[in-house]
């Protein structure tokens, strides 16, 4: 009777929450300033919390914390969250282990968008309700949108082959398109590309403002819905013979997390493979049930994205280096090391 | 609850899988549905859990399954597929609880006294240690009782079971059906079953639904469903039917076990056996060499001392023996005289592979001959020789049966010699059983330095003298000659 069914356990969360404080702590302290660290902390803390005390922060370190790297930081553990989230529900939703936005097409749906609002001056992709954002956001919710009705029809006896394939597709058609425009309107191409490797450069809380309402509401739907993606897990036809109207939850859940997803690629542009190595190294360490993949993933995708965009800053200091790089670097040989084992 | 379904169709690309199918169950009754490979067993399985688009209705209790949202249809039916999806790393017991979906809400997780059922359930199912297994390192007959217990949890007054103990050994074949069984309580559990054992199909259920060509071919109880005649049309099988206290055994009735294969180096390991036969190539003869049966069938040898005339015996005990070829090839002569009057002819060939002899064991299998190769897994290795011992005890037990059996009027037992002459297996009751044979079972036996006791009780002894052998020369066995 000791078996439990798989939860996240208290310890796990401890631990998971200690390691975002800390890349937070991190993130906040280095940079072209030094900060002490635990001034960081208590002005970080002095700022999530209600209530006023001493960081023992002089005002300088106090602005930088607050209105640079803060603002950054934040922004970093929302997209983080968001797209490593997004991965885990895509897989579970497709039952594919290399579902992942960036592979759905989701990353050239907005690419698209956001390239159509900079060719056209429709925004500059900087603050609230930026044409490029929504732009962006229409384009990736579009893209996953195609994708899916494309891998459906296709074969469904390999439904996670032709789903990839699928979004191969979807992604070479609309990168067409966007690699059309950016070619045909030049001028624009240094913002174009800046866009397209992604990067948390914010100036100020207004990124944040814009994401948090989407991230906040679907990763507290999604975390509630997660036990759904296990019962998907025995595959339609037995999770249907379980009472689960299957289409409908799929939908819904598909729908989530590509509003999750265009919501963050909206603010923070293409960033790869964050949706692929966290739901996988948490499946890797934690196991198999998306009850504990999914919440885990929120804590291990918003550090990880975190201490990324760190080094994508301080590698090359002072010039930045695209976080999607940063990613990239980790997730290429990441992907590598899936794909065979999902092959086995 | 009870179960009613009618005329139901499954029409998929212009393939008809099942037409017209009707099918009730009482409530508390076991029906087995049963049919040969692509009968529309499964199918009609999905079509009465409402997962399959159909024509005709199913209604369980008078509601339309198909009109149910799933969540309320899971209430009522549980369903264990033949072979269940295996989600990798999850553990059994979640795996079971999954189970609890339609009584949980979509957002909740299970509770303890769900988790207290997922317990007893596999309590129940012999599975209490398997609990924190991952499913998916589980054997198949492992996975379908966990595949069971997700159902049970489901709780579900109608159970829907897609071959339940196909990967189960006997006695977890048994343990499940009884425990399915003893759930069906009082009215309370109606169970439809797809099987493949009949004897199990028919010891369990109430009734027997014969599906064939995705129509119902019979329905009924089991002694009206499951008849010789019934089986060999729809399964194209040959079985034999009895009852045994009140169960209807269905037993086959096979003509021809399946060849097997020796190691190919036994070819040059084992010249000392006489096989290949060898007719001198040369010579080609249809008289038996140097053998010399007398006895043909208008003139029978019957040298009874007992008697002064000749007399024709009921049956007759003949040993070709000695270190020349052509001991077997006489007794395959005998077969084909045997098979020319109508006899039942069985021959069991003890030492040697079906891939060795396919001469005489495929013109015999096409003769009607019943062929018994009991030389498999003869390993040629001293390290072996308990190994060896127990396929030679095993092979005379086929042997003793068949003599006691009665069956045949001719039986050929070739190589038994070196079985009694390497101790392999006890002679006295080798001698005893081929004394005591029924009357009109006529033996062969083949083999070289036949045993004392052997010579006693047959009837014609001959010894075949080798005066040249084509393997002294180093030549090797010829296709077609020496076997």
């Amino acid at each position: 009777m000791n078996v439990r069914p798989a939860a996240v356990r208290i310890s796990w969360l401890v631990g998971a929450a200690a390691f975002v404080l800390l890349a937070v702590v991190l993130a906040v302290a280095v940079g072209p300033t030094s900060i002490d660290p635990l001034g960081v902390l208590a002005e970080t803390l002095d700022a999530a919390l209600p209530g006023d005390f001493d960081s023992g922060l002089n005002e300088r370190e106090v602005t930088i914390v607050r209105t640079l790297r803060l603002p950054r930081v934040v922004l970093g553990l929302l997209v983080g969250a968001s797209l490593a989230t997004s991965g885990a529900v895509f897989q579970g939703v497709f039952r594919n282990p290399l579902a992942d936005p960036y592979l759905l097409g989701v990353a050239s749906g907005g690419g698209l968008g956001a390239t159509i609002a900079f060719v056209y001056d429709l925004g500059d992709g900087k603050g609230l309700l930026d044409m490029v954002q929504i732009f962006a956001f229409v384009g990736a919710l579009l893209a996953v949108a195609m994708t899916w009705a494309m891998g459906v029809l296709g074969d469904r006896t390999r439904a996670a082959t032709s789903l990839i394939l699928a979004g191969v597709a979807v992604a070479s058609f609309f990168t067409a398109i966007q690699t059309f425009l950016q070619q045909a309107f030049t001028e624009d191409i240094r913002q174009v590309y800046t866009w397209f490797l992604g990067g948390l450069a914010t100036s100020g809380w207004s990124e944040v403002s814009q994401l948090l309402p989407f991230s906040v509401i679907c990763l507290v739907l999604l975390v509630a819905s997660c036990r759904m993606l296990d019962v998907l897990a025995v595959g339609d036809e037995e999770a249907t013979m379980l009472g689960m109207p299957v289409g409908r939850v799929r939908v819904a859940l598909a729908v989530l997390a590509s509003l999750l997803t265009a919501a963050a690629v909206a603010v923070s542009g293409l960033i790869s493979f964050v949706g692929l190595i966290i739901p996988h190294t948490v499946r890797l360490l934690f196991g198999s049930n998306y009850r504990v993949i999914v919440p885990l993933s929120i804590f291990f995708g918003a550090g990880f994205l975190v201490l990324c965009d760190l080094a994508a800053r301080t590698l090359l200091t002072p010039s930045e280096l695209p976080i999607g790089v940063v990613t990239a670097f980790f997730g290429a040989p990441f992907f590598v090391v899936i794909l065979r084992t999902a092959n086995r | 609850m009870s179960v009613a379904a009618s005329n139901l169709g499954v029409t998929i690309k212009d393939a008809a899988l099942l037409s017209n199918v009707s099918l009730t169950a009482a409530p508390g009754e076991w029906v087995s549905v049963i049919g040969p490979n692509g009968a529309g067993k499964s199918t009609l399985l999905r079509v009465l859990a409402g997962v399959l688009p159909h024509v005709g209705s199913v209604t369980i209790n008078g509601a339309d399954v198909a009109a149910l949202p799933p969540r309320e249809r899971a209430k009522l039916v549980s369903w264990v597929p033949q072979s269940p999806t295996v989600p990798v790393g999850m553990s059994v017991l979640d795996f079971v609880l999954l189970g609890r979906t339609p009584h949980l809400h979509p957002l909740s997780s299970p509770k303890s006294s769900d988790v207290e059922l997922g317990h007893q359930t596999l309590d129940m199912l012999d599975l209490t240690t398997f609990a924190g297994r991952r499913v998916d390192t589980l054997s198949g007959g492992e996975l379908q009782r966990v595949a069971i217990g997700r159902a049970l949890v489901q709780q579900a007054p109608v159970m829907l079971l897609d071959e339940p103990t196909s990967a189960l050994d006997l006695g977890h074949q048994q343990d499940v059906l009884t425990l399915l069984d003893e759930l069906r309580g009082n009215g309370e559990r109606t169970i439809i079953s797809t099987m493949h054992d009949l004897t199990l199909a028919g010891h369990f259920a109430d009734r027997i639904l014969l599906l064939s060509n995705g129509s119902v071919a019979a329905d009924g109880p089991a002694a009206t469903v499951l008849t010789e005649a019934n089986i060999s049309k729809h399964y194209r099988a040959k079985v034999l039917i009895r009852n045994v206290q009140g169960t209807v055994v269905i037993s086959p009735r096979i003509a021809t076990p399946s060849s097997f294969h020796l190691p190919a180096h036994f070819h040059q390991k084992s010249p000392e056996f006489d096989h290949p036969e060898d007719h001198n190539p040369d010579s080609p003869t249809h008289q038996e060499g140097p053998t010399a049966m007398s006895e043909n069938s208008t003139e029978p040898l019957t040298e009874n001392p007992a008697e002064n005339k000749s007399t024709v015996a009921k049956s007759l005990v003949v040993v070709n023996t000695g270190d020349g070829k052509g001991k077997s090839s006489a007794a395959f002569g005998i077969m084909i005289r045997g098979v020319a009057r109508d006899w039942n002819v069985g021959v069991v060939q003890f030492v040697k592979s079906g891939d060795w002899n396919v001469g005489e064991e495929k013109i015999g299998r096409q003769l009607g001959v019943d062929w018994h190769n009991e030389g498999q897994g003869f390993t040629w290795n001293s390290e072996d020789l308990e190994q060896d011992k127990a396929i030679a005890q095993q092979g005379w037990e086929v042997a003793r049966a068949l003599i006691e059996a009665g069956e045949h009027q001719l039986l050929i037992l070739d190589e038994l010699t070196y079985l009694i002459n390497w101790g392999w297996i006890d002679p006295e009751p080798v001698y005893e059983t081929i004394k005591n044979r029924p009357e009109h079972v006529s033996i062969v036996v083949t083999g070289r330095d036949a045993p004392e006791g052997l010579i006693e009780v047959a009837d014609t002894v001959s010894e075949v003298v080798k005066v040249k052998h084509p393997f002294d020369k180093g030549i090797v066995a010829k296709k077609g000659i020496d076997y």
